[in-house]
């Protein structure tokens, strides 16, 4: 439990068996309850690589605890979740929360969370935490190594802003920001960590139909220009159907089905639970 | 609060910026003028006790900036900064005084020991959060406090515990240079502390103040973060309680007590969360205005308490009014100014 020194510390289970060729991340036989209420049961599906997955469903399907299980901020009660990290597939559940970036894999989250009394570029930053390696006292004191680390990851985050087009905000505060800009400061935050498998929480929520349309190029371009496989979680169904390789659906945190976005849109399991059953 | 200030670190020339690229010039100018008050007093200029509050607020701002670190940057909150104070202060006239070591040696275990139990305490403690933490960290202060008064062998008991003015590079100092020294001291935490807030590190404790959940996410473990900024403020609070014996000459029990914990929390509450200036700045409202400006006023200088219900004002008044304490009023003067004029194209992206 105590990890004062933060060692990633990969555990031996490395292995490629749990993982077919292709794929990036499976979920597998995943549960998880809280209190009687069954929030995902039994759920099963498979990320391929370079693949922008959508996980879709109606309200309280359970897609964002989806997301929590498979980054461990909470501890299913059942299941695996196998990812194919730098190192190799590693099964994610019961690791440590601050453990998951350092395997490739990165989130945003529904509601922004960013800090608002830093500004764009140092949230930003915050990305690159995990691949610092000047210690404390290097950077109180600003030996070479904290000042070459510190003036690289800033290039680095200025270059990230201005792929995303927010570079000429980039000293001013998060707080008071407009939530668009704020999106892109999670999603440039992201970026900042070489991820080979990014999650985004509703990444169109709160944005206007201008800025949503853009983002349906922003997912490509990242997934083309960072070469990593994106997971995402939405309810807007024109980016989904629009932005998606493959579409799951959920329900009541059970599997619907899974499949092209044109195949999703017509399956009858899909239809039903989002407008309700036929009387037959 | 959160509007201006953007406006002022991008917006007009700031002049300062502009005179100093970096800041740590800002920081040793400042030093330097805290360091020229010893003459105003050989001149005549100011009375000799006006620089023995001066120098305490020097000693306190270092805890003061410990603390903020912890509740300003972290989001964490102690009760346990005089403790920590008062156990580097007897540590270090105990390895002077009795053991008869030099200033470094007391220094430097005045300074680790208690941050090793700080560090100690916090893997312990650090699990709680909140007011909890609060509670926890009183109630270590209160057994250290304890322990003065019972330890009699190694701080004196009730007697107290004094030692002289430290030696350094082979002089004797007396209480002009020591006052240089504490003015050197703080100068140099206060570049310190800035070098740190504003990496790699510093901004973890800002995100974990800002989003437990998105520092976690990008990698900050949280517990180990919480242990840096206690023992970080641990560490400053026990330097502070050094410098205190060596200026002050004396320690004893009844200074490490709740009220000094509360006084440097109001110093970094006024001064203004996450503001090192500000900190300083707040240090000097809470213990010197009372004593060097209040007393003097007529009427209002004869009530007893004062500086109790000085502060304690102060306090509401500041919660109330102006959250970002003094420094926030500070940064929001050049936005104020803006206001008047039209707004040009602030949406101009």
């Amino acid at each position: 439990m105590v990890d004062p020194l933060m060692d990633l510390s990969l555990a031996p289970e490395t292995s490629t068996r749990t993982l077919p060729d292709g794929d990036a991340l499976r979920v597998e036989r995943l549960s998880i309850s809280f209190g009687g209420l069954r929030a995902v049961d039994d759920l099963t599906f498979a990320v391929r690589e370079k693949e922008i997955f959508g996980l879709i469903g109606p309200n309280g399907a359970g897609k964002t605890t989806v997301f929590n299980c498979i980054t461990q901020f909470y501890r299913p009660d059942e299941g695996n979740v196998f990812f194919r990290s730098r190192d190799g597939v590693v099964n994610l559940v019961g690791r440590p929360v601050h453990s998951v970036i350092g395997l490739g894999l990165v989130r945003t989250f529904q509601n922004v969370e960013v800090i608002q009394e830093l500004s764009l570029l140092e949230n930003v930053l915050i990305g690159a935490h995990i691949d610092f390696r000047a210690t404390i006292f290097e950077q109180a004191f600003k030996l070479p190594r904290a000042r070459r680390e510190e003036r690289f990851f800033r290039k680095k985050a200025e270059d990230v802003l201005d792929f995303l087009g927010i570079s000429n905000r980039r000293d001013l505060l998060a707080g008071g920001q407009p939530y668009g800009v704020l999106k892109k400061v999670e999603l440039a935050r992201t970026l900042m960590a070489n991820p080979r498998l990014i999650i985004l929480d509703e990444p169109a929520a709160g944005l206007n139909d201008t800025e949503t349309q853009n983002l349906t190029g922003t997912i490509r371009q990242i997934r083309n220009e960072y070469d990593c496989t994106i997971l995402l979680v939405e309810h807007d169904m024109r980016l989904v159907m629009g932005v998606c390789d493959r579409i799951c659906a959920i329900s009541f945190g059970k599997f619907l089905a899974c499949d092209v976005p044109g195949e999703i849109r017509r399956n009858r399991l899909v239809q039903e639970a989002y407008l309700g059953e036929e009387e037959a | 609060m959160n509007d201006s200030s953007p406006s002022s670190s991008n917006g007009g020339p700031n002049l300062a910026a502009a005179l100093f690229h970096s800041a740590y010039p800002r920081f040793i100018l400042f030093g330097l003028l805290i360091a020229t008050l010893p003459l105003f007093s050989g001149l005549g200029l100011m009375k000799s006790s006006t620089l023995n509050y001066i120098g305490n607020v020097l000693v306190y701002a270092v805890a003061a900036l410990g603390l903020n670190l912890l509740l300003g940057y972290s989001g964490l909150i102690s009760l346990g900064t005089a403790g920590f104070m008062g156990l580097g202060s007897y540590i270090a006239a105990y390895v002077s005084k009795d053991m008869g070591m030099s200033f470094w040696a007391a220094l430097a275990t005045a300074v680790l020991i208690p941050t090793l139990i700080g560090l100690l305490i916090g893997l312990i403690s650090l699990r709680i959060e909140g007011i909890y933490l609060a509670i926890a960290t009183l109630c270590v202060s209160e057994i250290l406090l304890k322990s003065f008064e019972q330890a009699d062998s190694i701080t004196g008991g009730m007697q107290g515990k004094s030692v002289s003015y430290p030696v350094l590079f082979g002089h004797a100092f007396n209480r002009s240079s020591t006052y240089l020294m504490l003015v050197v001291v703080l100068t140099l935490v206060m570049m310190l502390t800035h070098s740190f807030v504003n990496g790699q590190k510093g901004r973890a404790l800002h995100a974990m103040r800002g989003s437990e959940v998105a520092a976690q996410a990008m990698g900050v473990n949280l517990l180990q973060y919480r242990l840096i900024a206690f023992s970080l403020a641990t560490a400053y609070s026990a330097l502070s309680g050094v410098l205190y014996v060596y200026f002050v000459k004396f320690s004893y029990p009844s200074v490490w007590n709740l009220n000094l914990s509360l006084y440097v929390l109001a110093a970094v509450v006024i001064g203004g969360l996450r503001s090192i200036y500000g900190t300083v700045v707040g240090t000097f409202v809470v213990w010197a205005v009372p004593d060097l400006i209040l007393k003097k006023l007529p009427v209002v200088g004869a009530i007893n308490g004062l500086p109790y219900i000085f502060n304690g004002l102060l306090i509401i008044v500041v919660i109330m009014f102006a959250p970002q304490g003094i420094s926030g009023l500070w940064l929001s003067i050049p936005a104020m100014k803006k206001k008047k004029l039209p707004p040009a194209g602030k949406e101009a992206v």
